[in-house]
């Protein structure tokens, strides 16, 4: 593995658009298992949150909840549910390479660029999660500091049974490496 | 704070202010909190490599503190949807402002722009917040 940001790339970003693009519409389904009440916390903590339904579970029960409630954009911001993922990536960048898109951009740039979000329920610690999501395709276009990539992926997070908890479309902006001057 | 009622709110009205500077232990809490193994938001050599003038905050973390410049003052509303963009990096020990401002309300319906805004009036985040009564 290179500790170099683009050694590894294997696609050119005009490349990885095509191949991105050709797996629009495919959709994976993953079982996340059930949320945690100390992850709900130490995020609600991380954004310092204040309000207590986010961060007690007396407090989210005395206010009608069963459980601590997950702040309103947790479930979008979590990179990857594997637990116990434990090794590294092996992508320059660190990224976990759990998605096609990850996988096929090896070696690019790559930020989040935005989201929609629409809330349906909010979701509460021991409550069960399932993710699905959808590749929506790339859109191609020159910014400010030259070609990008914008991929959309719609996320679907639920209950399993129908409950539908909200649903995301994310951006994801992909660059080429900068130029190395010498 | 006191909860304000939207009920109460007209096009033009401005919540107040939510006023933080992510620091890099905030980031690092973050990607903790995430499972976030994205080098550019806690390694600045690594961030600089890719042409970054330090560690990013995570776009993320820009969203849930737009969320809060909302949520702090409309404590007892429902968020319904929230659309943003990340329009410039943002970097941590800089003071961002996150600012609301309804742009109308239909029936128990609440439209505001959220903005996020580094020094300089640097724009970071541009989105839309949509709230009910709940």
């Amino acid at each position: 593995m290179s500790d170099q940001p683009g050694a590894e790339r294997t696609l050119t970003l005009a490349e990885f658009a095509d191949a991105v693009n050709a797996l629009a519409g495919e959709r994976t389904e993953r079982d996340h298992g059930l949320v945690e009440r100390s992850q709900l916390v130490r995020f609600a903590l991380a954004i310092g949150e204040t309000r207590a339904v986010h961060l007690d579970a007396d407090a989210a029960r005395a206010a009608g909840h069963p459980d601590v409630v997950a702040c309103p954009n947790f479930l979008a911001s979590v990179v990857d549910w594997s637990a116990g993922r434990g090794q590294p990536s092996g992508a320059p960048d660190g990224l976990p390479m759990t998605s096609a898109h990850r996988r096929l951009g090896r070696g690019l740039r790559v930020v989040g660029g935005g989201e929609s979000m629409t809330w349906r329920s909010p979701v509460h610690a021991g409550e069960p999660l399932f993710e699905t999501q959808e590749i929506l395709g790339v859109e191609t276009k020159v910014g400010r500091s030259g070609p990008l990539a914008i991929v959309s992926i719609a996320h679907t997070f639920h209950r399993g049974d129908g409950h539908v908890y909200e649903v995301n479309r994310r951006r994801h902006i992909y660059r080429d490496q900068p130029e190395v001057t010498a | 704070m006191t909860a304000i009622d939207p009920a109460v709110l007209s096009a033009g009205d401005a919540l107040p202010e939510l006023r933080v500077t992510p620091t890099t232990v905030q980031l690092f809490q973050f990607s903790a909190a995430t499972d976030n193994t994205h080098r550019i938001h806690f390694e600045k050599e690594y961030a600089e490599r890719e042409g970054h003038r330090h560690v990013l905050v995570h776009s993320h973390l820009l969203a849930a503190l737009a969320l809060r410049a909302v949520t702090e003052s409309l404590a007892d509303a429902r968020l319904e949807t929230f659309d943003y963009a990340i329009v410039s990096s943002a970097y941590p020990d800089e003071e961002l402002v996150f600012s609301a401002t309804v742009e109308g309300r239909d029936g128990d319906r609440t439209k505001l722009a959220v903005t996020g805004t580094a020094p300089e009036g640097r724009v970071v985040l541009r989105g839309t917040v949509e709230t009910s009564a709940g």
